[in-house]
């Protein structure tokens, strides 16, 4: 038996510092919800509002019928992984395993059993009897996912427990953690710092940023229609590149940059992911080789292959880019436009040589220029 | 080499220091004018107006002998003046003349210290002298000093209270009590003294040596009853609840005791309670029989070791002569030494305070004892006490009777006989031997493994390290290794007058083997062991509770306030313990303490603190845990502080209550720093000699000592007993050296 989690307005202050506020969503029972948002976007804090390690100060949780509010942590029937994974280094990993069993007066027998099954379902068996600082960082990980395990809660969180682990440990973790949700089939919250954690997880992802939820959606409508600029930027990787620009009969202009826009003539942003920059240019073919309807030119300033695709970082005259205003780490976005090509194509390009550059009109975003909303195109985009 | 140049420095700087200091000296003093003549120096302990008639006498004396003789004076502090004395006469390095009580004779003597002072070089004539005076400053037929005054007991009473005059006999006191207004009692002094109890057990004819002049008669017939009135005068009122001596003091200068019992150390300051004034009349008698005090006479000496005994004497001829005696008179009201100076005192009734107060000496003297001078006297005073404190508290007074006598043997006890040292010798070489074998196979082996062995303890390291640890070894040398070996060596010996006998293993048999009746009262050392073992396990667990629950409690507020509290820990380190210790004591004072006062809803009005073991104990306790819980507050603190909040949180969702949190999770936690800190505790506890000594003072009969101060008792309170106390010392340091390896072990056990 599981719940569904809703939050109803909820609202998180200290003192005068606001935290959280207006959060309201609802949860599917057994949903995998993945609350994603830059550092002290508030989504810890919201975890810990579930977990009842803070004080709600506005609206409600609920979960089914039940106001989790004024419930005691150990009685809401949640279970949380924290990101230090929190065990108890004096105790062996049986005894973290067991605790929350012993401190209920649970029969030793009872316990033992319970242990044993948590240990097959993780595979902790050869690992009993050793101390926390006796493992590695994927299997602490395990023991705390198995201490909360043993608890049978009715809703899971977690709270970046892949942070402290290495690129290739993090992979494999999630996998299994999303094997095991999936066999469990319990609520489950998860709070990550990495968009492509969010994705490749999540049912649902819960966008927050400054204490205020951006967008609830799945993966797919995150990803094909942020509903701002914020999200738009967060989810996907590289970025989406903004540009901003005017619309004037139908035709999006910045500097040379040129996209067909079924949008009412005025300023706007318009997002561009890499994917959608078709370089028409062959590898090491001449600019002059090609020429489409709106299409535009620019320079290479930049090569990175990547392995599978490479990514081109193009200067095109007197383009105007959108700053980075949440990640803000590649190294020049928000001074190229950035285009992805095939892996083996990347290495054909030259930096400093010029291409013909095409972006697919029917998968652009646009954005408010003030508000950052997503605006609704209308289909009088041309066709490629 | 720069490493060769460094090391001539720091040597050359040695060297330039010890110069320095050796020099000084000599330099300094070259500086100073020489008056000529024969130098006599004078050692006094005297203070304000006592030490300005010493230097004018001596002034005077000064010009009269200008170019023959020059007397200087120079204070030492009472405290350490006979230390300072019986080590420095022996060196020649000793004053000519010392100016002291007469009740240290004894001890001077046995120092060979003191010399002979002729009968005719003195001021006087023998026969003008006041009766028994220069018997306190003989010894063993011998005369040792010249007389300048005396002290002894008297009354001053209440004028207002006593309109016609004070009590004349004991026998009237409970009248007394009966007429006196509620809230004043009849009698003020010191019942808990031996001293103060003197004029009684006098008055009841008590004498202190039986008719061999040797067996002590002090707990026998008649003298013995007198010490049950202190009883129970306190009970029937004519005593306070609290008799010591500054409550006699404050009670008497409030008006609320009729008369006090006190020397003339002690003026009345100015109004007596509201309106009341103050006279001077002498002891009253003891059912009819005039009695007198303990008289102490203050004598000058002559020191054996003076290069100009004639000089010496003249000097000290004049101080304790004619002009000194009416100079001490006159500016002092110090008692005359003479008859004739009685006799040309001012006979009237009304005649000054001044001359009250010698004439009352005087009688005390007359119906009183010179305090012997004999080294022995030192061992009366500690049964002395107990008796008087049982008495007060209402114990059972044969008993206590018993237990006196026995102490009085304990302290008074002969000597062991002398030990041959040749078989300890032996054991000591076999035993020396067998540590140097073995020190040399673990450095051979390597004390700590192969980087040991590399590192080897000889060649150009061993030279090279060897400037660089000498200040550190010197340093543990001399503040360590010396005492200790000074202090573990003088257990096997036996000190009686003076001198040092080599009694081996004796001092132990006797620590060790008490009569078995005898062994689990206090004062032996398996009490003293059990009271300190209670002690420490008491104060630690008490720290240990207080000091955790308290951070527990500041936890979450100590990052604001981190600063404050640290101050808070401080005050309590930063105080001395002494200071502290003395506070405490004043706070469980019966009458005025703040303890009292407090929990005076309770019935503790008057409470008295000290007079059975388990609140004398709790009081001490209660001190120290004062003293003892800020160190383990912060040092869980700190252990707290990194504990991180995930982990307690964890617990709160696994279910843990707030108890199983705190066993459960944080305790593991706190407990690896917390135990170093119990060690160092209960080590420090286990020695903790300011408290007991200041608080309780062992109170009720030593009963609340610690084998510290039992040790120190012994040493400096119970007849010089060093050999004795210096056995007791080893023991301590046995048992320590025990204890720290079972928790050297616990230690390595928890950490694994």
């Amino acid at each position: 038996m599981t719940y569904s989690l809703t939050f109803d307005r909820v609202g998180k202050r200290y003192d005068q510092t606001v935290v959280l506020s207006d959060v309201t969503f609802r949860t599917e029972p057994g949903e995998f919800v993945v609350l994603v948002g830059p550092s002290g976007c508030g989504k810890s804090t919201l975890l810990r509002l579930v977990a009842g390690l803070e004080t709600i100060t506005d609206g409600e949780i609920r979960a089914g019928d039940r106001v989790l509010n004024d419930v005691a942590p150990q009685d809401r029937g949640v279970g949380m992984v924290f990101q230090s994974y929190a065990l108890y280094p004096h105790m062996s990993v049986r005894d973290n395993l067991a605790f929350p069993l012993y401190v209920k007066g649970v029969s030793a027998e009872e316990q033992k059993r319970a242990v044993q099954e948590v240990a097959g379902i993780l595979g902790l068996e050869p690992l009993l009897d050793r101390l926390p600082r006796q493992l590695s960082g994927g299997q602490r990980q395990r023991v705390a996912i198995g201490r909360c395990l043993v608890r049978k809660p009715e809703i899971y969180c977690f709270d970046e427990p892949l942070s402290n682990l290495d690129a290739a440990l993090r992979a494999q973790i999630r996998v299994e953690i999303k094997a095991l949700q999936r066999k469990l089939k319990k609520t489950t919250l998860y709070v990550t710092h990495d968009q492509v954690e969010a994705m490749t997880l999540a049912d649902r992802i819960v966008v927050l940023n400054r204490g205020i939820v951006q967008q609830v959606g799945s993966p797919e409508q995150l990803y094909t229609r942020p509903a701002n600029r914020f999200v738009a930027r967060f989810i996907g990787t590289p970025s989406m590149t903004l540009v901003r620009g005017k619309v004037q009969q139908g035709r999006f202009r910045s500097g040379q940059l040129v996209v067909p826009l079924g949008l009412e003539d005025g300023e706007v942003l318009v997002g561009v992911r890499v994917e959608d920059v078709c370089v028409l240019t062959k590898p090491g073919g001449s600019d002059a080789a090609v020429e489409e309807s709106d299409s535009f030119s620019a320079t290479i300033r930049a090569v990175e292959p990547v392995g599978e695709s490479g990514y081109l970082h193009l200067s095109v005259q007197g383009i105007e880019l959108e700053g980075d205003d949440s990640k803000g780490t590649e190294a020049d976005s928000g001074q190229s436009l950035l285009a992805s090509v095939p892996g083996h194509a990347a290495f054909g390009y030259r930096v400093g040589s010029e291409v013909m550059i095409k972006i697919r009109s029917e998968r652009c975003h646009a954005f408010h220029r003030t508000t950052g909303e997503a605006l609704t195109l209308s289909a009088s985009g041309e066709e490629p | 080499m720069s490493e060769g140049g460094k090391t001539r420095f720091g040597w050359g700087m040695l060297v330039l220091v010890a110069l320095v200091i050796v020099l000084f000296r000599p330099v300094t003093q070259l500086l100073r004018p020489q008056p000529t003549g024969v130098k006599i120096i004078v050692w006094h302990s005297q203070r304000g107006q006592e030490r300005e008639v010493l230097e004018d006498l001596l002034r005077r004396f000064n010009e009269e002998h200008r170019g023959q003789v020059y007397v200087e004076p120079l204070g030492v502090p009472d405290n350490s003046f006979k230390d300072k004395l019986v080590r420095n006469i022996p060196r020649g390095s000793g004053p000519d003349l010392f100016i002291r009580p007469h009740n240290e004779l004894g001890e001077f003597h046995d120092e060979k210290i003191l010399r002979v002072v002729e009968r005719g070089s003195l001021p006087f004539a023998p026969d003008a002298y006041v009766d028994k005076l220069l018997d306190g400053l003989s010894i063993e037929g011998a005369l040792v000093g010249y007389p300048l005054t005396f002290k002894g007991l008297f009354q001053f009473y209440n004028t207002q209270l006593c309109p016609h005059g004070p009590p004349r006999d004991a026998s009237e006191l409970e009248e007394w009590k009966q007429k006196l207004p509620s809230g004043v009692v009849p009698l003020a002094y010191d019942a808990s003294n031996p001293f103060f109890h003197a004029p009684f057990f006098i008055g009841a004819g008590g004498e202190l040596f039986g008719q061999d002049g040797k067996t002590f008669t002090l707990f026998e017939e008649p003298g013995l009853k007198s010490y049950r009135w202190p009883g129970q005068w306190k009970r029937s009122g004519v005593l306070p609840p609290e008799p010591n001596y500054n409550e006699m003091v404050r009670l008497f200068q409030s008006g609320k005791a009729a008369t006090i019992i006190v020397g003339p150390w002690y003026q009345p300051s100015g109004e007596i309670g509201a309106s009341g004034t103050w006279d001077i009349a002498p002891l009253f008698q003891i059912w009819g029989k005039p009695t007198g005090s303990f008289v102490t006479v203050e004598g000058v000496y002559v020191s054996a070791r003076t290069r100009h005994p004639e000089q010496a004497a003249q000097v000290a001829s004049f101080l304790a002569g004619a002009v000194g005696e009416k100079e001490r008179f006159d500016r002092l009201g110090l008692p005359p030494v003479t008859r004739a100076a009685y006799d040309k005192l001012d006979p009237s009734p009304s005649s000054s305070r001044q001359v009250a107060m010698v004439r009352v000496q005087r009688q005390s003297l007359e119906h009183g004892i010179v305090t012997p001078n004999s080294a022995r006297m030192a061992a009366v005073w500690t049964p002395a006490t107990d008796l008087l404190s049982a008495s007060l508290a209402g114990r059972d007074f044969d008993k206590a009777v018993g237990d006196a006598r026995y102490m009085l043997a304990r302290v008074d006890e002969p000597k062991p006989p002398a030990a041959d040292w040749k078989p300890y010798g032996i054991v000591l070489v076999v035993l020396l031997s067998v540590g140097t074998a073995l020190v040399a196979m673990r450095v051979r082996r390597g004390v700590h493994g192969p980087e040991a062995m590399r590192a080897k303890l000889t060649g150009f390291h061993a030279r090279a390290a060897l400037p660089y640890l000498l200040p550190g070894l010197l340093a543990v040398a001399l503040l360590v290794f010396v005492p200790l070996i000074v202090g573990a060596g003088l257990s096997l010996f036996t000190h009686e007058h003076g001198t040092f006998t080599f009694t081996g293993l004796q001092n132990f048999g006797r620590i060790l083997f008490p009569p078995l009746e005898r062994a689990f009262q206090s004062r032996s050392f398996y009490f003293a062991l059990a009271v300190t073992v209670l002690w420490t396990l008491a104060n630690v667990v008490l720290h240990v509770a207080i000091g955790v629950m308290l951070a527990l409690l500041l936890r979450p507020s100590w990052n604001r306030l981190r600063t404050l509290y640290r101050l808070l820990l401080i005050l309590p380190w930063a105080i001395p313990n002494y200071i502290t210790a003395l506070m405490w004591k004043g706070m469980f004072n019966a009458q005025v303490g703040a303890v009292n006062v407090l929990l005076s809803p309770f019935g503790f009005e008057g409470y008295n603190w000290f007079d059975k073991f388990l609140p004398a104990f709790t009081a001490n306790l209660v001190t120290n845990t004062w003293l003892g819980f800020p160190f383990m507050m912060v040092i869980t603190l700190g252990a707290l502080q990194s504990i991180p909040g995930e982990l307690e949180e964890a617990a709160m969702l696994d279910g843990a209550t707030r108890w199983q949190r705190f066993r459960l999770v944080i305790f593991p936690h706190v407990r690896p720093a917390l135990l170093p800190a119990i060690i160092l505790g209960s080590v420090w506890t286990f020695n903790m000699f300011n408290i007991i000594y200041l608080v309780s003072g062992g109170e009720p009969n030593s009963q609340t000592d610690i084998l510290i101060s039992e040790a120190y008792r012994w040493a400096f309170e119970r007849g010089q007993r060093f050999g004795y106390a210096a056995a007791y010392s080893v023991l301590i340091f046995i048992f320590l050296l025990f204890y720290s390896r079972v928790t050297e072990r616990l230690q390595k056990d928890g950490a694994s």
